[in-house]
């Protein structure tokens, strides 16, 4: 497993493989914010749980990640149409991901504004040392 | 009679083949005890003496499988399907040591699960207990 999987660097390396993974124009903020009013498609990453992994305990985790995927449109009806759609690019981008899943998504609103998906999303990170030269 | 204290520990402490330690792949590594052959004798009187030779050992082990790392466990017992090796399993206080026939794994798995193998590898001889420090 790669350094960018360690633990300690979970949540900029989620935030990388989202970036990567979603269509160009969706911000994508690095951790816990404050909504604002929204110019563009905004993802808020919430790092909010950490388990060990039953399947090797003794040196991997599993890192829980509150996402919310919210649209800039203040319009409800047009703010779902967009969010709707919005969601099944991340989920099947999700899914077709082999160190990051997810196991459910909520919809919810926004500072009573934005529609919004809330996604709950599990990142497998790695706790043993990094080693100094990861071919040996 | 004195009262002989308990030290409890939580597995796992360590585990390697030869040189290479795999702890970090590894849900579950234990010796297993296997029970071996017993059979009873009933008398004339219709007293039953029961017989019974001594139990073996299987070596369980229970990892995450790992296709990308050369060298990992889930390699090395494919590769080594049907030899011998020798194992260590650490525990607080010495180690034990036994050769074992190695078996291979489970390839793929659930889908968006962690993919797991669980292998029960004959033990031919041992486990021998050394004393750390010893």
């Amino acid at each position: 497993m790669s350094p960018e999987h360690h633990l300690d660097q979970v949540r900029p390396a989620v935030r990388a493989a989202l970036v990567e993974l979603l269509p160009a124009g969706w911000d994508v903020k690095a951790g816990i914010a404050t909504p604002t009013t929204l110019a563009q498609p905004t993802l808020y990453l919430e790092y909010s749980r950490v388990d060990p992994l039953p399947e090797a305990p003794l040196s991997q985790v599993r890192c829980t990640f509150e996402l919310t995927l919210t649209t800039m449109l203040t319009d409800l009806a047009k703010g779902e149409d967009w969010a709707d759609a919005a969601l099944v690019d991340l989920v099947l981008a999700l899914d077709a991901h082999n160190w990051i899943t997810w196991s459910g998504a909520e919809k919810s609103v926004v500072k009573d504004t934005y529609l919004a998906w809330k996604v709950t999303l599990t990142a497998l990170a790695s706790t043993t040392p990094t080693p100094t030269n990861p071919e040996e | 009679m004195a009262t002989v204290t308990l030290t409890p520990f939580n597995a796992l402490v360590g585990f390697s083949v030869g040189t290479d330690e795999f702890t970090p792949a590894l849900a579950e590594a234990r010796f297993a005890s296997a029970a071996g052959a017993t059979s009873e004798f009933v008398d004339i009187t219709g007293k039953v003496t029961k017989f019974a030779s001594e139990s073996g050992y299987d070596l369980n082990l229970n990892y995450a499988q790992d296709w990308a790392t050369a060298g990992s466990l889930a390699h090395f017992l494919l590769a080594h399907n049907g030899e011998e090796a020798t194992v260590t399993l650490q525990v607080p206080g010495g180690s034990f040591e036994a050769k074992v026939t190695c078996v291979s794994g489970d390839i793929g798995g659930t889908g968006n699960a962690v993919a797991t193998a669980s292998v029960v590898l004959p033990v031919k001889s041992g486990p021998d207990f050394t004393a750390s420090g010893s």
